[in-house]
This record gives structure tokens, C-alpha cells and sequence, in this order.
């Protein structure tokens, strides 16, 4: 069933990451790509978890957080699973929008520095 | 206040910094302190200092860009070359956050999605368990 099948290297280049990141996810047991010697194998599975892991990381998500949204991806969860999810995420959505709240008050206080220091060159 | 030095305990109080982060600034020699045995006294020159750092970490800027623009102030051109950099300095930075506040954006937008598409599974779910 598995169309890819990626070594190591072109699953960091694919990702952007570091090969350190991608075994550190092996560690964990958030990837568990197929070994042959001493190489390692990515199929469409370890693809598609990748890709929710990092836009996991991107919301904010700590690894554990994302395992539990992994599990309800795969298993299809059950709907406890879900709600805890969608409790968690709208935590997390609450928490994104206070950081960019605070990166704009940021920048307006930046705006205005630069603008008071441009009016002040002569 | 009737002294023009302050100790470390009334920085602290006035600037809302730990001890830890003014000996910090001092060993990196942001800040000079007359130190007077194990007491430190910190002048007007060092509340006016300080004052930038904070103001400049809170931007975003490095210790390294700080001090840059500390230094300047030493030069006798009226400020005008302090004030060009950091404007440019300004700059910047806004463009940086710029960049992090449509990632913060692209995030958000996304997320909620994620969140509709759980709430739509779970409507899916109890449908199927009324019909059954």
C-alpha cells in the first residue's frame, strides 16, 4: 500500500529538519520508520505523521499533545478522544491569539519608536 | 530618593528586574556600577542605560545590537548617527515580526480549521449513533 518510501536523508530534506530531530521523534516512538541494517525506510504512514507532528510543533502542541492527536487521526479516536482534542486545540487557538495580541502591541510600540526617531533626524 | 545612586534592591523595585539580570548587564559590561566593597551604586548614566536595554529587548533586539547603539551615544554628533541606526535597527526588526505575525496568522487559521473538521467528525459520529 505504501507509493513512498524515503531514506533518512530525504525525509530530513523533505521536512527541512535536522537528522537529530528525526531520530529524537524515533526515540520517542513518534515515528517508527522500517529498518533494514542500518538504514531506515519512511513509508506513507511515517510521511503523513510527519506532517501532523510539525504543524503540531507550528500550533504550539507539546510532543504529548500531539501523540494523543495522532492516536485519534489513526484510530479514528473515539469521541472522548476528539472532544479532549478539540478542548485542547481551543486552549491552544486562545493562547496563538494572545501571542499575536502581544506581537502587535509589540510592533506598535516599535512603529512608534522608529517613526519618533525619524522625525528626529535632521 | 535623596541621593543620585541607587542600589541594586531600589533597581529592581524601579525597573522590575531581578539581581541576577543587572549583574548580568554588568559583567557584560553594559552597566558600570561604583562599586563600593560588595555594594554597587548605580548612577543616573546607568538608569538611563538600562532603560534601553529593556527597551530594546523587549523589540527583539540582541545584547550585541544594544550595546552597538549604547556606544553611539558616546559620539559627539548630537545623536544623529545613535538615531539613523536605530532607526535602520527598527526597521528591522518590524519586518521580522512582520514575517512572525503571518506565521502566527497562517497557524491560527489553520487551527481552527483542524477544529471545525473535529467538530464536524464528532456531528458525523452522532448522527450515525441517532440513525442506528
Amino acid at each position: 500500500m505504501s507509493d513512498i518510501r524515503l531514506s533518512f536523508k530525504e525525509m530530513c530534506a523533505r521536512f527541512d529538519v535536522t537528522p537529530r530531530t528525526l531520530r529524537y521523534y524515533e526515540y520517542i516512538e513518534l515515528l517508527s520508520p522500517v529498518r533494514e541494517g542500518r538504514s531506515r525506510y519512511y513509508g506513507d504512514r511515517e510521511v503523513a505523521r510527519m506532517t501532523l507532528i510539525l504543524r503540531g510543533r507550528r500550533f504550539g502542541f507539546s510532543l504529548e499533545d500531539i501523540r494523543q492527536w495522532l492516536m485519534i487521526y489513526e484510530n479514528e479516536g473515539t469521541e472522548a478522544q476528539m472532544r479532549a482534542w478539540i478542548g485542547l486545540a481551543d486552549r491552544q487557538l486562545g493562547e496563538l491569539e494572545e501571542q499575536r495580541r502581544h506581537l502587535d502591541e509589540t510592533m506598535d510600540e516599535l512603529r512608534r519608536l522608529r517613526d519618533e526617531t525619524r522625525a528626529s533626524l535632521s | 530618593m535623596t541621593t543620585d545612586t541607587m542600589t541594586i534592591r531600589e533597581m529592581c523595585d524601579t525597573f522590575d528586574v531581578t539581581t541576577r539580570a543587572l549583574r548580568f548587564y554588568e559583567a557584560k559590561e553594559l552597566l558600570s556600577p561604583i562599586r563600593q566593597g560588595t555594594r554597587r551604586l548605580f548612577t543616573r548614566r546607568d538608569r538611563a542605560r538600562l532603560k534601553l536595554i529593556l527597551r530594546g529587548k523587549r523589540f527583539g533586539f540582541s545584547l550585541e545590537e544594544i550595546r552597538h547603539l549604547l556606544d553611539l551615544y558616546a559620539m559627539d554628533d548630537g545623536q544623529q548617527t545613535q538615531l539613523a541606526e536605530t532607526y535602520a535597527l527598527a526597521e528591522r526588526h518590524l519586518a521580522q515580526m512582520e514575517a512572525q505575525r503571518a506565521e502566527l496568522d497562517e497557524a491560527i487559521t489553520e487551527l481552527r480549521g483542524q477544529m471545525e473538521w473535529g467538530a464536524e467528525q464528532l456531528r458525523t459520529a452522532r448522527r450515525r449513533d441517532t440513525a442506528a
